[in-house]
C-alpha cells in the first residue's frame, strides 16, 4: 500500500509544470489558432526529454515508468491538453512499430483502434475519421488479432474538429491499404494499454485545470452579495468536482503499477473518462455564460477532453473491455501474497 | 487539490495481509451468523449472546486511541510511519464486509473510547478504558452521546445542560442515536453549560450505568445494522461528581470541540471503508449469481448491460476503497488528512449504495426477499448519514478547499 512521489520524480514535474507555464498555456489559443505547433517548441520539447517517454532508450526514448509517464503528461495537460498529442510524434503504438523499422522513428506515426475496419488478404478498407496530426507518414492499428502497420496511408486533412485543433488533424481513407502484421494480440493488447494511459494522463490534467479555473472564477465572481463559492449550490458542486478528481487520480495511478492486471487499466480509463467529461461541463457551468466564450479556457478544456475521450477506441471501449471481463476478476479485495 | 503521487501501489504487504486474514477468520466464523441471527429475530444481538465472548477470547480490541504513546526510538535510524490507520480500515472493510452490524455491536469503549484516551485523568483511564474490559467472560461496553433529537450536524444546538451545583454538575436532557447505549457500563455525554455560547460552552461527561436520573429512553427500529443496538438515553436532574468531567477538571474553550475534530480525521476514512465492506459483500455475492447465470462471458444485451453496471460498481468501490487508503495513510505519516477524510466520507457510502443496487438488479427480485444483497442495501444507506452526513462532508471540504464561510 504505497502513495510516493519521490525527488526525481519532483524535478521532473517541476520541469514539465514550468514547461506548461512558460510556453505552453499563454499561447494555447494561439496554437489552436494556427492548428500547429511551431517547429521549434516540437524541438524544445524534444530536448526537455518530453517526447517519447515510454520508448525505450534504444530508440530514442526516456524508458519512464507508466505513472511518471502518466504525470508528466497530466502536468504538460493541465496548461495546454492538446500539445502532449501535437509536440509527440510517434504515439502511443511507437515501441513495436519502431521494433519492427527503426527508420520510422524520424516520421510522424498514428495509432488507432480498428473498431469499424475490415482486414483482409487485400488490404485494409474502411475509415479512420479523425486522427490528431498534421501528417501520417505511418498508422499503427490494433485489432483483437494484432498490431499492424500501413506505410503512407492516404490521408486527407479534416474540416475544424470539436477539439485537439492545435493538433490539425487528418481523416484516414483506406481502400485495400496493404499492410503489415508488428505482432500478435499481446502487442496490440500493449499498444492499447499505453493509449488508455496516454488519454487517460490528458483528461485528468485537463480536468484538474477546468476545475482550478472554475474554482478560482468562482472566488471572484460576486452574486448576492458574496462569491459564487459561497453558495452552497455551488460549493457542493465544486466539492464533489474535488473529490472525484481525487477518486480518479488514485484508482489511474494504482492501475498504472499493475501491468499485469490490464482490466483494471481499461476500469481506470472508463472512470478518468467519466469523471473528466462531467468535470469538464460542470466548470463551464460554474462560469456561466463566460465559461462558453474563447475568453476563459474551460470551454476548451471541455472540447479536448471530449475529443480525447474518443480517441483510440475511447472510454467507450474501456467500458466494454471493463464489462467482458467483470466476472473473471471476482475478487474485489484480493488477499495477496 | 491535493498532492500528487506518481508511485501508487494498491497491493499490501504480508503484515497487512496478515490482518486481513485474521478479520476474515473471526469475521466469516462469528460476525456473518451473528448478522444473520438478529436478522431472524428483528431485534439487536442480546448482551448473552455467544459472539461477544466468543470476540474477547480472540484478544482483539477496537476502540481507537489517538494519543497513543509511541515507543521511543533512540538508535538514531528513521522512524517508521506508523500503520495503525491503514491497518484499522483495512480491517474496517473486511468486517464491515461479513457484518457490520454485528461489528458494531462487539463489545468494547466504542466511539468512547479516543475522548477518554485523548483528554481523560489516568484513574479515567484505568476506570473505563481498562478496568471494565479485564474478563474475557463478561463483556462490556461503552459508548459516545452527543447527537439529540434537535441537534445532529450542528452540534452547537445541543440543548442538555450541565449545572455546577457544589462538588456536582447535573445534567438534564435527551440523546438519540447511541450505539450500544442501552448496555454500556459508561457513557461519555457531551452537554452545555450555556445554551447561548456555542461550542465553548460544550462539557464532555463520564456517566456510568445506575447513576440516578439517567435511563434509557427506548432501542430504536431500523432500516438496518438490525444487530447493532441504537439507543435514546434519558438525563433528569442526574448528578455526577466534578471528577466524572472528561480531563477531570474544566479545560475550557474548544478542547472537547477539538477532539471531535481529530477524532473524526481518524474515524471518517474507517466509516467509509466499511461501507466499502458492505458494498464489496454485496458486489461480490451478484458477481458469483451472474456467473452463475450468464457464464464467464456476457451473451445477451440483458447480461451485457448488467455486466457493465457490476463494472462500473467495481470502479466505483475501487476509487472508493482508494480514498479510504490515502487518507489513512497521510494519518500514518503524521500529515493532515481532513481534507482527504472528508472527501473518503462523501464518496464511498454513494459508491457502495450505487453496488448494493446494482447487485440487487442483477440478482432480480430473488434479491428483494430475505437476501443478503437487500440486507446489505439496507445497511450501507446509513453510512451517507451517521459519522457527519454527506452534506457535512462537503461543507467541510468547500471550507477547506475555497475558504467556505463557517457561517
Amino acid at each position: 500500500m504505497e502513495f510516493a512521489n519521490d525527488d526525481e520524480d519532483s524535478v521532473l514535474l517541476g520541469a514539465a509544470a514550468r514547461f506548461g507555464a512558460d510556453r505552453l498555456r499563454e499561447n494555447e489559443r494561439a496554437f489552436e489558432k494556427a492548428g500547429s505547433y511551431p517547429t521549434e517548441l516540437v524541438a524544445e520539447y524534444e530536448e526537455l526529454g518530453f517526447a517519447a517517454l515510454r520508448l525505450d532508450e534504444g530508440h530514442g526514448g526516456s524508458d519512464m515508468s507508466r505513472g511518471i509517464a502518466a504525470a508528466v503528461w497530466s502536468a504538460l495537460a493541465e496548461a495546454d491538453p492538446a500539445a502532449p498529442l501535437g509536440l509527440d510524434r510517434l504515439g502511443p503504438a511507437a515501441r513495436d512499430v519502431l521494433e519492427a523499422d527503426g527508420g520510422l522513428a524520424e516520421q510522424s506515426g498514428a495509432f488507432e483502434v480498428a473498431r469499424d475496419l475490415s482486414i483482409g488478404a487485400k488490404g485494409v478498407s474502411g475509415i479512420v475519421p479523425f486522427v490528431p496530426r498534421a501528417k501520417v507518414d505511418w498508422l499503427a492499428l490494433a485489432t483483437r488479432d494484432g498490431l499492424f502497420l500501413l506505410r503512407e496511408p492516404p490521408a486527407h486533412a479534416t474540416e475544424r474538429a470539436c477539439g485537439l485543433q492545435a493538433c490539425s488533424g487528418v481523416t484516414v481513407v483506406l481502400d485495400q491499404t496493404p499492410f503489415e502484421q508488428v505482432g500478435g494480440p499481446e502487442v496490440a493488447r500493449r499498444s492499447i494499454d499505453e493509449a488508455r494511459i496516454f488519454a487517460g494522463a490528458l483528461m485528468l490534467g485537463a480536468a484538474r485545470d477546468a476545475h482550478a479555473a472554475a474554482t478560482e472564477y468562482a472566488l471572484e465572481r460576486i452574486a448576492f452579495g458574496k462569491p459564487i463559492a459561497h453558495h452552497q449550490g455551488l460549493a457542493f458542486q465544486l466539492a464533489d468536482a474535488a473529490t472525484e478528481l481525487q477518486a480518479a487520480e488514485l484508482l489511474f495511478g494504482a492501475a498504472l503499477s499493475r501491468e499485469d492486471r490490464p482490466e483494471l487499466l481499461a476500469n481506470a480509463h472508463a472512470f478518468v473518462g467519466e469523471v473528466a467529461l462531467r468535470v469538464a461541463e460542470r466548470s463551464v457551468q460554474v462560469l456561466g455564460g463566460h465559461g462558453y466564450l474563447y475568453d476563459h479556457r474551460v470551454e476548451k478544456r471541455m472540447r479536448d477532453i471530449r475529443s480525447i475521450a474518443s480517441l483510440w477506441g475511447g472510454a467507450t471501449d474501456s467500458e466494454t473491455f471493463a464489462a467482458e471481463n467483470v466476472l473473471e476478476f471476482p475478487d474485489a479485495l484480493e488477499a495477496s501474497t | 487539490m491535493t498532492d500528487r503521487c506518481t508511485r501508487i501501489d494498491a497491493r499490501f504487504d504480508a503484515g497487512f495481509n496478515n490482518v486481513l486474514l485474521m478479520m476474515r477468520q473471526f469475521a466469516s466464523e462469528h460476525l456473518r451468523p451473528a448478522g444473520l441471527d438478529a436478522e431472524r429475530t428483528g431485534e439487536p444481538l442480546p448482551v448473552e449472546h455467544p459472539l461477544f465472548v466468543a470476540f474477547n477470547k480472540t484478544g482483539m480490541r477496537f476502540g481507537m486511541n489517538p494519543n497513543r504513546k509511541k515507543k521511543k526510538e533512540d538508535d538514531g535510524a528513521p522512524k517508521e510511519p506508523s500503520r495503525s490507520s491503514r491497518m484499522g480500515i483495512l480491517a474496517a472493510e473486511e468486517l464491515a464486509y461479513w457484518d457490520q452490524g454485528a461489528c458494531m455491536s462487539l463489545p468494547g469503549p466504542g466511539l468512547g473510547g479516543p475522548p477518554i484516551g485523548l483528554l481523560g485523568t489516568p484513574d479515567q483511564k484505568k476506570r473505563y478504558l481498562k478496568d471494565p474490559f479485564v474478563d474475557p467472560a463478561k463483556p462490556a461496553w461503552g459508548a459516545y452521546a452527543l447527537t439529540e433529537p434537535g441537534a445532529g450536524s450542528d452540534v452547537a444546538r445541543i440543548r442538555t445542560t450541565a449545572v455546577k451545583d457544589g462538588d456536582h454538575w447535573v445534567l438534564n436532557g435527551e440523546k438519540m442515536f447511541i450505539t450500544n447505549g442501552a448496555r454500556a457500563e459508561w457513557v461519555v455525554v457531551f452537554a452545555t453549560t450555556d445554551s447561548s455560547a456555542g461550542r465553548e460552552a460544550h462539557r464532555a461527561f463520564i456517566v456510568e450505568k445506575g447513576t440516578p436520573g439517567f435511563s434509557v429512553s427506548r432501542v430504536e427500529k431500523k432500516m438496518g445494522l438490525t444487530a447493532s443496538e441504537t439507543a435514546g438515553l434519558v438525563f433528569e436532574d442526574c448528578r455526577v461528581s466534578a471528577e466524572q468531567m472528561l480531563g477531570g477538571r474544566d479545560q475550557g474553550g474548544k478542547a472537547g470541540f477539538k477532539v471531535a475534530m481529530k477524532t473524526f480525521d481518524m474515524t471518517r476514512p474507517a466509516v467509509a471503508s466499511m461501507s466499502v465492506g458492505i458494498g464489496r459483500c454485496a458486489w461480490e455475492r451478484a458477481v458469483h449469481v451472474a456467473r452463475e447465470a450468464f457464464g464467464p462471458k456476457p451473451k445477451t444485451p440483458r447480461e451485457i448491460l448488467l455486466s457493465d453496471r457490476l463494472a462500473d460498481a467495481r470502479r466505483r468501490l475501487d476509487a472508493a476503497r482508494l480514498l479510504c487508503w490515502y487518507a489513512a495513510h497521510k494519518m500514518d505519516h503524521s500529515e493532515p488528512n481532513t481534507v482527504e477524510a472528508s472527501m473518503a466520507k462523501v464518496y464511498a457510502p454513494r459508491a457502495a449504495l450505487f453496488a448494493t443496487s446494482v447487485a440487487m438488479d442483477v440478482v432480480g427480485l430473488a434479491a428483494v426477499n430475505d437476501h443478503l444483497i437487500e440486507k446489505c442495501y439496507r445497511d450501507v444507506k446509513i453510512f451517507d448519514i451517521f459519522e457527519g452526513t454527506g452534506e457535512v462532508q462537503r461543507i467541510v471540504l468547500a471550507r477547506r478547499l475555497f475558504g467556505y464561510p463557517s457561517s
